[in-house]
C-alpha cells in the first residue's frame, strides 16, 4: 500500500470517527436536556442518563483523538523547535513520530490485554446499569491503533518529504 | 529517593518532552506509561493506566467542558457572538485601544455565557484577533487582553471550576458563585486600566481608526435586543441552577440548547452551522479532555510517588505566619498551574488546603475566591499554562509561543495585583455573601 493511499484511508477513518464523536456529543446534550424536562414537568427521572452520558463522553474523546493527530491539532509547544534548522526540525518530527508510535502501540497492546481479560472474565462495571466492562474498554485500543498508524505515517513522511497534511492546516 | 528528586525527575522529563514539541497529551502519556511501569509494578502498572484513563473520562463532572464548548461554537458559527461584539462596537465608539477594551468587555459578557475560560478565549480569539491584526494592533495588545479576559470565565458565574471547587472542598457552591463575582469584575477593571495606560504611553501599540458614529437610538436598540438575548442564556445556565431545576453539570445542556434555540429563532441555525458547531466542539473538547486525562494520570503518578505530598507538606511545614502560608498555598497553585491543568491541581491540593485554611480560622469561601484567581493566573502562565495553548490554537498563522508568552505577562501582573487586593480586603468577597445569605 502506498503512503498516499494509507494517508487518504486514515484521513477518512479519522474523519468518520470524529463525526461519530460529534454524534455522541449531540446525544449527550439531548438526553441531559430531556432528563431535566422530564424531571421538571412530570417529576420522572431516568436513572440511566448520567451513566450513559459518562460512557458517551469516554467514546467521544477516543473517537475524536485520531483526527487531531492526523491534522496535527493536538496542542504542542513549538517554542524551542522552531529555532532549529530545517534538518533539526525534521529530526525532531521523526523522533516525535517514533515516540507517538511507541506510546500508541503500547496503549493498544495493553488495551487489548485488558479487553481480552474482561471478555474472558465477563467483568461488569459496578454501577446501576452494570454494563460488561469490555464495551467501555473497546474504544481504547481501537483509537490508539489508528493513532499508532498515523504516527507511523508521519515518520515515513519525514523521509519522503511529502506531508499528507500541512502542519499549519487548521479548521476554525 | 527523596520526594524532591522524584518530583524533579518526573516534572523535568515532562518539560523536556513538551519543549521538544511532543503534543502535550502524549508527553503526559509517555511519562505516565514509563512511571506506571517503573513504580506501579511493570506491565500491570500500564494495564492499571488503561483502567484509570477510561474511568477518568467516563465522568459526569467533565461533561460541562464539552457542553460549554457547544455554547461557544454555536455562538461563533451562527454569528450570535458577533452580535454581542457588534453591540459593544456601537457603544465603544472612537476610542484608542477600543478592540482591546472590547476584548475585556466581551470577556465579561462571554463569561456570563460560558463556564469555561478555554471556550471564551477560543471565541474571543477567533472573533477579535483577525480584526485587531488588520487594524495594526501589536501582538501584546491583541493577544494579551483576550488571554486575560477569557480567563474571567472562571471568575464569573456560571463557572464550572467554581462548581468543582465546591464539590471537592465541600463548600457551598452557591456562596462560591456569589463570592467570585466582585473579584472577577475587579480583574476586568485592572485589565482595562492597564490597556488605557499602555495605549497612552505607547499609542503605536493600538492605532486609532475611524469609526462611523452610531446614533443613540441604534445603540439603545442593539443594547436592549442583546441584553434580552443575554438574559435568556444567563437564566438557562445560572437560573436553572439557582431555582434547583438542574444541577450545575446538567445546566450546561440547557445552556447549549438555549443558544441553539436562539440561533434558530434568528434564522441562523442551518444544518451546516449545527454540524460545524458540533464537529468543532468535539475537536476542541477532545483536545482539552485528552490533556485533562493525561494530567490526571500524571497527578496520580506524582501523588503515588509521594512527591505531591512532600511538596505540599514542605510548604505547610515552613515556620512562618498563617497569612504567609496562605500566600504560599496560592503561589503553589500558580506554580502548579504552569505545568498542570486546573482539575488535577484542585484534586491534589484542595483536600489538604481547605482543612488547613479552616484550621487557621480563615473564611474558606474567601480562600476559594483567591484560589480561583490563582488557578486562572496559573492557566495563563508560561511555559505550560493551558490557556496559552488555546490561544495558540486560535491565533493567526505566524504567531509563535514567544509572542503569546510576552503578551500574557502584563495581564499576569494584573492577576497578582487582584490577588493582593482580595487578600488584603476580604470584604470584597464576604460583603456580597452577607448581603445575599443573611
Amino acid at each position: 500500500m502506498s503512503i498516499a493511499l494509507l494517508s487518504r484511508a486514515l484521513d477518512r477513518i479519522s474523519y468518520g470517527m470524529a463525526v461519530l464523536g460529534a454524534g455522541f456529543l449531540s446525544f449527550i446534550t439531548l438526553i441531559i436536556f430531556l432528563e431535566i424536562l422530564s424531571r421538571f414537568f412530570w417529576d420522572v427521572s431516568q436513572i440511566w442518563v448520567v451513566e450513559v452520558s459518562e460512557y458517551s463522553l469516554l467514546y467521544l474523546t477516543f473517537l475524536g483523538a485520531p483526527w487531531l493527530v492526523q491534522h496535527n491539532r493536538h496542542v504542542s509547544i513549538d517554542l524551542v523547535v522552531e529555532r532549529f534548522s530545517p534538518v533539526g526540525q525534521s529530526l525532531v518530527t521523526a523522533l516525535i513520530a517514533v515516540l507517538g508510535v511507541s506510546i500508541c502501540a503500547m496503549a493498544t497492546w495493553h488495551g487489548i490485554t485488558v479487553l481480552l481479560d474482561q471478555i474472558e472474565t465477563g467483568a461488569r462495571e459496578v454501577t446501576v446499569l452494570a454494563p460488561k466492562s469490555y464495551w467501555l474498554t473497546l474504544i481504547y485500543p481501537i483509537s490508539f491503533f489508528v493513532m499508532a498508524l498515523q504516527f507511523l505515517l508521519k515518520f515515513f513522511e519525514v523521509f519522503q518529504n511529502e506531508p499528507s497534511m500541512p502542519p499549519s492546516q487548521k479548521t476554525p | 529517593m527523596e520526594w524532591w528528586e522524584i518530583f524533579g525527575l518526573i516534572v523535568g522529563a515532562l518539560i523536556l518532552l513538551m519543549s521538544l514539541n511532543v503534543p502535550v497529551a502524549f508527553a503526559f502519556m509517555a511519562i505516565n506509561m514509563v512511571g506506571s511501569y517503573l513504580i506501579m509494578g511493570g506491565a500491570a502498572g500500564i494495564e492499571q493506566l488503561v483502567f484509570r484513563t477510561t474511568d477518568a473520562l467516563a465522568s459526569f463532572t467533565l461533561i460541562p467542558i464539552a457542553l460549554f464548548m457547544i455554547m461557544g461554537e454555536v455562538m461563533f458559527h451562527s454569528k450570535l457572538g458577533m452580535d454581542l461584539v457588534d453591540t459593544l462596537d456601537k457603544w465603544f465608539g472612537r476610542l484608542r485601544g477600543r478592540l482591546a477594551f472590547m476584548a475585556v468587555g466581551g470577556g465579561v459578557l462571554f463569561s456570563t455565557l460560558t463556564g469555561n475560560s478555554m471556550g471564551s478565549i477560543a471565541l474571543l480569539g477567533s472573533a477579535l484577533v483577525p480584526e485587531m491584526e488588520r487594524r495594526g494592533y501589536k501582538k501584546p495588545m491583541s493577544l494579551g487582553p483576550i488571554l486575560g479576559s477569557g480567563g474571567l470565565a472562571i471568575m464569573i458565574p456560571p463557572s464550572s471550576l467554581a462548581v468543582i471547587l465546591g464539590v471537592i472542598g465541600d463548600l457551598s457552591i452557591g456562596k462560591i458563585l456569589i463570592a467570585i463575582i466582585l473579584p472577577g469584575l475587579l480583574m476586568a477593571v485592572l485589565y482595562a486600566i492597564y490597556i488605557l495606560g499602555y495605549c497612552t504611553i505607547d499609542p503605536e501599540v493600538a492605532p486609532v481608526f475611524d469609526v462611523e458614529p452610531t446614533p443613540w437610538r441604534e445603540k439603545l436598540e442593539a443594547g436592549i435586543r442583546n441584553v434580552l438575548f443575554l438574559s435568556i442564556i444567563i437564566f438557562s445556565v445560572v437560573g436553572v441552577i439557582f431555582f434547583g431545576i438542574a444541577t450545575p453539570t446538567e445546566a450546561a445542556s440547557t445552556g447549549a440548547i438555549a443558544v441553539m434555540t436562539l440561533a434558530a429563532l434568528k434564522g441562523r441555525l442551518s444544518f451546516k452551522v449545527f454540524a460545524d458547531s458540533m464537529i468543532n466542539s468535539t475537536h476542541v473538547s477532545v483536545m482539552v479532555l485528552f490533556i485533562i486525562v493525561g494530567a490526571l494520570g500524571f497527578s496520580q503518578l506524582l501523588a503515588y510517588t509521594g512527591a505531591t505530598e512532600g511538596m505540599v507538606e514542605f510548604i505547610i511545614g515552613l515556620e512562618i505566619s498563617k497569612e504567609q502560608i496562605i500566600l504560599l498555598m496560592i503561589l503553589s497553585v500558580i506554580l502548579l498551574g504552569m505545568f498542570m491543568g486546573p482539575l488535577p491541581i484542585m484534586l491534589i491540593t484542595l483536600p489538604i488546603f481547605i482543612p488547613t485554611v479552616e484550621e487557621f480560622g480563615f473564611d474558606a469561601i474567601w480562600f476559594a475566591a483567591l484560589y480561583l484567581i490563582a488557578i486562572e493566573t496559573g492557566a495563563t502562565s508560561p511555559p505550560l499554562g493551558a490557556a496559552l495553548f488555546v490561544m495558540k490554537a486560535v491565533a493567526p498563522q505566524g504567531t509563535n509561543m514567544g509572542d503569546i508568552y510576552k503578551a500574557a505577562i502584563p495581564f499576569l501582573i494584573c492577576d497578582f495585583l487582584a490577588i493582593a487586593i482580595v487578600f488584603s480586603f476580604p470584604e470584597i468577597v464576604t460583603w456580597p455573601i452577607e448581603l445575599m445569605f443573611h
